[in-house]
């Protein structure tokens, strides 16, 4: 049989191709197909945040309360954070691993198939469940995605219980498919294919990865201890039982740190990708990017406490948390320094993939330089739980997490789908979300600065004039977004067929197979040389 | 045997010296890839980073005596 | 920096397009220096790492939209296929770190500077509460809640907004200038934290623990700051206000203060009428209790209970003054004992009980009120011990 399947390679693939009608995608145990699926909740994800943030923005635009009561809006910033985060850009994050580490690292599919199944379609019902809370007596969570204790344990609404069961299975999700991901990249490399010849993309993976093992059990730790608190009578987080509320802020921000380089660091792998195929170059300092992502990763878990400059920590922790954060943002500069001399005296043309990187690399770097400026503790003073923060983590994750995503998706669709994207098309929705990501977000350093908190539903007048300009940006970000949705859709119908290695510039092992790719790539190890 | 072990902690520890750095060269990559086990590069990264924060934490002591604190 | 500039060009060319629609206010794109020496370090720090952000930002994109316009294919540009430089890449590391030290000392200058509460001349407790500030005067037997004063009517729109929208309070934090004053901060429910920008101080209140901090203002005035720490339904209607006066203006305001208080309990002891305690029942209500149990009276329930028709306001009496005098734990209902005054606390148990079709026809008297309170104080001693 076996000589019969390498002298008829066709004749396997037909056998094991794509079962008929909803089960497929049920029960499928095929990377490409659980990489869709994950893309595709994603993408659904993201419109249902959106839709929040849109809420958000029209009760902003002008001052007074004019469409949601506050209460309603803390439930909405609270969904839209939530959403985004754990719905939005890390399954985006997943899905674009399974359907491109396997491709990249030669290996015929993920190690472990049927988890990967599971992490998926755990993943459903936890939004379900988190969602349903909006129409539950008491509303959804209302205490941020951060939710501090003592709000969101003696003052949560009872919906609260949901959260901590819908954040567990979420947390589970992702731990499967960090498992999995680092099995298959440690196992399944075809030979010849070494660590030191992994695509970035793969080892910003491989290193997010280990931080998801590493943290989500510490979230989970989290929310239990909330449970406890809520239902059997403990007092983790209340003062009046010996407890302490900043105790609950140690333990998110250990988690919540990490969390962040896990929505950044893939995204440094898909940019890593893309620019040295644009600039037709190889990247410069590979080595060095991977040794200092690495180092990046280990160093997250040391600067918990920037995030809490103002809880009253002593001044030795005050030192040591900006000290701590200073040094560590100079691996993180260093990585923007190599992609700019990766253009340099390149040969680069502009197709949308990469507009989406350049777009990437700038706004990135405002916010790094915003992030530089909250790092200086007695500055943050004035900056914390601003719009100055607002807008610094929304620079750092719109325009850099979820443009990279974008950019991932417009590069490798036509290894998906097998049709050539319409440039014209591309181009638009590029051009206007980097426009309405600008107007959106760019205004809000200056009403932070001014002075205005953030989740306020209603603010002064003074800060009228800007809310209106993001609140107009955030329209035309939100909406171009349809285009996406819109451009993905025309692809799949498209006949222009792409050719195997789509775009000129582009190495590595993803694109020696066909486009689109077929069902089962690689059964047979390729050649690295 | 033994000098081999020691030159290649010597070479892990310059490793992830260079990683916290941010700074590595490709020609000593492919060495420390050809040659380094990837337990070492774990371990003493680990060691590190404990001696990173003990590093912070005296800069922190060193910075408070010399404002007077 | 050319894309900040060509942002900030977009910006103002659509908020020129936009000026008409828009209530009028003046610009500010920038921190405040402030009115301490304290805030004037931080504005001086901010500055600093702005511009040297601009500057990197401008060798930065400078080289690479150099690349953009000039390394193009369709320029006929051929990729140079060099990569890794080790030095040119240590030296990117090490001019950035150099910066970062050189930002790292002024900063740990400030920030030392503002650890230090040391020989303070003036204690205030600040406590924050569920949508309020409570200001105690440390060893002046002074002690008030200040709650937000813009009208409902301003915020639902159905009136013009005043100047100080949203930054307006009933009762100011007086404080006087060129005095190091502390602040202790601690919080009665949740986390709030206390924030007035033109004073560089921002410090969370945390229930069960009390935080540090201290100004000392140099200009009389009025600054204006919010609550800054996300703390429930109502915490974009918990601002501060800071009325900084010179010494002896604030020595006459607390003797000013002392008098009315004596007045106020004095008035509590004279007989008042069912329509004055209904009067002035509905101003506090409105006040106190409207964010929560809304001016309706009907509530939001489950979190808020509604009051119209409710077995708390029709039924027994003394169960309704122990509930709004003590709270409930464990709820959002706080004690109000020491939010309102007797008067106020008879005025607006009596509206609940007469108010939205609730009938009972009673009256509660403010001294009966002080009677109680007076009762309490002791068992509670006593409970202490």
């Amino acid at each position: 049989m076996s000589t019969l399947d390498t002298a008829v390679p066709g004749l396997h693939e037909e056998h094991h191709g794509p079962a008929k009608g909803l089960g497929r995608w049920l029960f499928t145990t095929n990377h490409k197909d659980i990489g869709t699926l994950y893309l595709w909740f994603s993408l659904l994800m993201f419109l249902t945040g959106g839709v929040m943030a849109l809420l958000i923005r029209s009760e902003l635009f002008q001052p007074g309360l004019q469409l949601v009561e506050p209460g309603f809006f803390n439930q909405l910033t609270t969904m839209h954070g939530l959403i985004m985060v754990f719905g939005a850009v890390m399954p985006a994050f997943v899905g674009l691993a399974n359907w491109m580490v396997p491709l990249m690292i030669g290996a015929p599919d993920m190690a472990l198939p049927r988890m990967n199944n599971w992490s998926f379609w755990i993943l459903p019902f936890a939004f379900a469940i988190l969602i349903s809370t909006l129409f539950m007596d008491g509303g959804a969570p209302n205490f941020g995605w951060t939710f501090y204790a003592p709000l969101s344990t003696t003052y949560a609404p009872p919906s609260v219980t949901y959260f901590i069961f819908s954040i567990h299975i979420m947390g589970a999700s992702s731990i499967m498919g960090a498992i999995n991901i680092i099995a298959t990249i440690l196992n399944m490399r075809a030979p010849g294919m070494t660590m030191m010849k992994l695509p970035l993309f793969v080892w910003t993976w491989l290193i997010t990865a280990f931080l998801l093992i590493a943290v989500m059990p510490v979230l989970a730790g989290v929310v239990t201890m909330m449970l406890m608190d809520i239902h059997f009578g403990t007092s983790f987080f209340n003062a009046a039982g010996g407890g302490d509320p900043v105790l609950f802020q140690h333990v998110f921000w250990f988690f919540g740190h990490p969390e962040v380089y896990i929505m950044i660091l893939p995204a440094f792998g898909i940019v890593s990708q893309i620019i040295p195929t644009f600039s037709r170059k190889k990247l410069f300092g590979y080595a060095s990017m991977v040794y200092a992502t690495a180092s990046i990763a280990v160093l997250s878990f040391l600067v918990w406490a920037h995030h809490m400059f103002t809880v009253g920590l002593p001044l030795a922790g005050e030192l040591f948390f900006m000290f701590a954060t200073m040094l560590i943002a100079v691996p993180t500069g260093v990585k923007v320094f190599n992609w700019v001399a990766t253009m340099y005296r390149g040969s680069l043309t502009f197709e949308t993939p990469m507009l989406f990187a350049v777009a990437f690399v700038v706004l990135f770097t405002i916010g790094g330089f915003s992030g530089l400026m909250l790092a200086i503790a007695p500055v943050d003073f004035q900056y914390h739980d601003t719009y100055f923060v607002v807008a610094h983590f929304h620079y750092v994750l719109v325009p850099g997490a979820i443009f990279s995503i974008m950019a991932g998706v417009y590069y490798w669709l036509p290894k998906w789908t097998g049709h050539m994207l319409d440039e014209r098309m591309g181009k638009l929705h590029f051009w206007l979300s980097f426009i309405g990501v600008n107007i959106t977000f760019f205004p809000m350093h200056f009403l932070g600065l001014a002075g205005m908190p953030r989740r306020i539903p209603d603010y002064a007048l003074q800060f009228a004039d800007f809310n209106m300009i993001a609140s107009i940006g955030a329209f035309i970000f939100g909406f171009s977004q349809l285009l996406f949705v819109w451009n993905v859709i025309q692809n799949i119908r498209s006949r222009e067929a792409a050719t195997a290695r789509v775009w000129e510039g582009a190495q590595g092992l993803e694109w020696e197979v066909p486009s689109p790719a077929p069902y089962h790539t690689h059964t047979t190890p390729p050649k690295v040389e | 045997m033994r000098d081999n072990s020691i030159l290649r902690c010597w070479r892990a520890l310059l490793g992830v010296l260079a990683g916290f750095f941010g700074v590595r060269s490709e020609a000593a990559r492919e060495q420390d890839f050809k040659e380094g086990r990837a337990l070492h590069f774990v371990v003493i990264g680990l060691l590190m980073a404990a001696g990173f924060v003990i590093f912070v934490i005296f800069l922190v002591r060193w910075a408070l005596s010399l404002s007077g604190v | 920096m050319g894309t900040i500039r060509t942002i900030r060009t977009i910006i103002s060319g659509l908020s020129l397009v936009l000026l008409p629609f828009t209530a009028r206010a003046e610009w500010t794109v920038n921190l405040s220096p402030g009115v301490t020496e304290v805030s004037r370090s931080v504005y001086d720090l901010h500055m600093t790492i702005f511009w040297i952000c601009v500057a990197i930002g401008c060798v930065v994109f400078g080289v690479m939209f150099w690349s953009i316009f000039h390394h193009r294919k369709s320029k006929g540009a051929k990729a140079h296929h060099f990569h890794e430089h080790t030095l040119v890449e240590i030296a990117w590391t090490l001019v950035p770190l150099g910066i970062l030290v050189a930002m790292a000392v002024p900063a740990t200058a400030t920030l030392v500077k503002m650890y230090d509460p040391s020989e303070a001349d003036l204690d205030i407790q600040i406590t924050g509460y569920q949508w309020k500030w409570r200001y105690t005067y440390l060893d002046k037997d002074l002690d008030f809640f200040s709650n937000l004063a813009t009208p409902r009517e301003q915020i639902g729109n159905e009136e013009a907004k005043g100047d100080n929208y949203l930054l307006e309070v009933d009762r100011h934090l007086v404080l006087p200038t060129d005095t190091k004053i502390r602040l202790l901060l601690t919080a009665n429910d949740v986390i709030h934290s206390w924030w007035v920008p033109a004073l560089a101080v921002k410090k969370d209140a945390i229930p069960g623990f009390i935080n540090e901090a201290w100004t000392r203002i140099d200009e009389p005035g009025i600054y204006r700051g919010q609550c800054a720490e996300l703390c429930g339904q109502d915490h974009g209607f918990m601002p501060i206000v800071v009325e900084a006066v010179p010494p002896e203006q604030f020595q006459q305001w607390l003797a000013q203060v002392k008098a009315e208080k004596q007045a106020e309990a004095a008035a509590a002891e004279k007989s008042w009428t069912l329509d004055e305690l209904m009067t002035q029942g509905e101003q506090v209500y409105l006040r106190a209790c409207a964010a929560c149990h809304q001016p309706t009276g009907t509530g939001v329930p489950p979190a808020f209970p509604a009051l119209k028709g409710s077995p708390v306001a029709l039924g027994d009496v003394g169960a309704h003054i122990d509930i709004v005098l003590n709270g409930r734990p464990g709820t959002a209902m706080q004690a109000f004992r020491d939010q309102l005054s007797a008067t106020e606390l008879a005025a607006v148990i009596t509206y609940e009980r007469n108010a939205w079709g609730n009938s009972t026809g009673e009256a509660v008297a403010p001294s009966q009120i002080t009677r109680i309170l007076e009762g309490n104080a002791e068992t509670a001693g006593e409970g202490a011990q």
